[in-house]
């Protein structure tokens, strides 16, 4: 025995930085769930999603007819999708942004619903609302489909504690980080596959939502959730055609800009007045985040959002363009948030001086919003 | 197979209080920085609040927690690809010379072996807990102390003789 007790590890470890602070750990919670924050993740989105396209065609409807994804509002006219909620039976997040068909999120319904929002830096989608994002689409599975989906995903899943099939050594000069291969010197020789914190696939069951921890196949799971439309069977799809996914209402969101801890009233007063006035007299939630303007500098932030009815939506846009937002650089085609969501972004009342920040993200099925460029 | 209760936010918020300390220093075993060990344990907690229905209940929910922390710090070096390292000492507690060469020889054991040393004779987990943390079986939990010891106690014998 190596006479190990606790205090001589503890003599041994380096000590805590810090006292603990729980809040800080539901501003993070708070930060990640709501997905509502388009600024703590703006910055990763940039890293993501470097370069290149023309400003004047994207954040606009292309079509009429949505038979294509879109940025923002749908056209007048366009049909909601029914029925308005739906159960979420299965949620994922899987691919790479640098890959063809970039990075996925989709979420399937009970009702065989499945909608998807696919973002990369050079998407190339038949369906897609431009390069740097498909918008949010919808596809209709049966039950037949919705069940071989679900089926596909627990079976290459693993949710219990046994572990998967022992992995293949590491091959020489590899680094046992990369999931799939074996730690060279793990007691048994394998080390489980855990699926990476990148991943997220869940699966609705025994009323819940139930995380994948491994995966027998990860990669091979990871190209049938990316293009389901490549392996399901005919009989899989109900309505196999892409269109736009058209929400009835929408999440309304606004802050200042740079991102602080301001005030409510501080907000409006940066908002167009006639913005302000839409906004005031609704329900608004607040959300606080966090902000890292630079890698070791963190900053806590609010954001305030409000459910607001699509021809509400329209209006407040409406008076968002006659306001005269700022004009979006777009000196060289490098990748703006507003490529990938309705933003519209107000200077201040003098230079140096804190502006207003402002976005639409639209609801989904099951009632949650999600942050179009995080993922 | 997929039975599960959730856990409470109190429970998570309790845990969190009362172990902090714990788990930032054991991450920091991971991470080979206590800034960024305290910041895995921030997001890993953030993780755990976020992801809390998810908790099946069938183990402690310490262990549940652990889990989340460790892939939490792993994913750090990961991304970062520090070396791993046991970090500085936090104190000589009396025998200096003898930390210097533990601490070295922990420093050197793969990092499964090291984070059971941590979890079972600082962190206090049993067993079970440890292999829910780590995910792998209670045997093999047994099997990887084992084999510390036996790499710790031939490292250190070597420091002896040497």
């Amino acid at each position: 025995m190596t006479d190990f007790d606790r205090a001589r590890l503890d003599g041994i470890l380096p000590q805590t930085v810090g006292e603990p602070d729980w809040d800080d750990v539901l501003s993070r919670s708070r930060a990640h769930q709501a997905s509502r924050r388009r600024r703590v993740v703006a910055l990763a989105v940039a890293a993501l999603v470097a370069v290149v396209g023309t400003a004047s065609a994207f954040g606009t409807v292309r079509d009429y007819v949505l038979d294509r994804g879109f940025i923002g509002l749908p056209p007048q006219g366009a049909t909601p999708s029914t029925p308005e909620s739906g159960e979420l039976e299965i949620f994922y997040l899987v691919g790479d942004p640098g890959a063809d068909l970039g990075r996925s999120r989709a979420w399937v319904y009970a009702d065989g619903r499945l909608l998807w929002l696919r973002g990369g830096r050079d998407l190339n989608l038949t369906a897609g609302a431009n390069r740097f994002s498909s918008g949010f689409l919808e596809q209709r599975l049966t039950p037949e489909g919705l069940e071989l989906l679900r089926s596909e995903i627990l079976s290459a899943g693993e949710f219990g504690r046994e572990p998967p099939p022992s992995p293949f050594p590491c091959p020489k000069g590899e680094s046992f980080w990369k999931y799939g291969c074996a730690a060279p010197q793990s007691p048994l020789g394998s080390e489980p596959l855990q699926v990476p914190y990148w991943i997220t696939i869940e699966v609705h069951n025994a009323g819940l939502l139930v995380s994948v921890d491994r995966a027998s196949d990860l990669e091979r799971l990871e190209a049938r959730l990316t293009d389901p439309a490549s392996w399901l069977p005919a009989s899989a799809w109900e309505d196999r055609e892409t269109k736009a996914y058209v929400p009835s209402r929408f999440s309304v969101c606004y802050g200042t800009s740079p991102p602080t801890r301001a005030t409510d009233s501080r907000v409006f007063s940066l908002l167009p007045t006639a913005a302000a006035d839409l906004l005031r007299g609704k329900d608004r939630t607040p959300f606080n985040g966090l902000y890292k303007p630079a890698p070791r500098e963190i900053r806590p932030i609010t954001d305030y959002c409000s459910d607001v009815p699509i021809d509400e939506a329209r209006t407040l846009a409406k008076a968002l363009e006659d306001a005269g937002p700022t004009e979006k650089a777009d000196p060289d085609g490098t990748f703006r948030t507003d490529y990938v969501r309705l933003n519209y972004e107000f200077e201040g009342p003098a230079k140096g001086q804190e502006g207003v920040s402002i976005y639409f993200e639209p609801y989904l099925p099951h009632g949650e919003i999600i942050c179009s460029p995080c993922g | 197979m997929i039975g599960r209760r959730g856990a409470s936010l109190d429970d998570l918020e309790a845990l969190y209080r009362s172990r902090f300390e714990v788990f930032a220093r054991v991450a920091a075993s991971v991470t080979g920085d206590s800034e960024r060990a305290r910041d895995a344990v921030q997001e890993a907690f953030a993780t755990a609040v976020r992801k809390r229905g998810s908790f099946r209940g069938e183990g402690p929910l310490e262990a549940w927690v652990w889990r989340i922390v460790l892939n939490a710090a792993r994913s750090d070096v990961r991304r970062s690809t520090l070396a791993v390292v046991v970090g500085e000492p936090a104190s000589s507690n009396g025998h200096p010379e003898r930390d210097a060469e533990l601490r070295v020889a922990l420093a050197l054991l793969p990092e499964q072996q090291r984070t059971v040393v941590f979890l079972r004779y600082y962190a206090d987990l049993d067993y079970m807990a440890i292999g829910e943390a780590l995910d792998i079986r209670t045997g093999t939990v047994a099997a990887t102390l084992n084999a510390a010891h036996a790499t710790l106690r031939t490292r250190l014998e070597e420091e002896v003789r040497a």
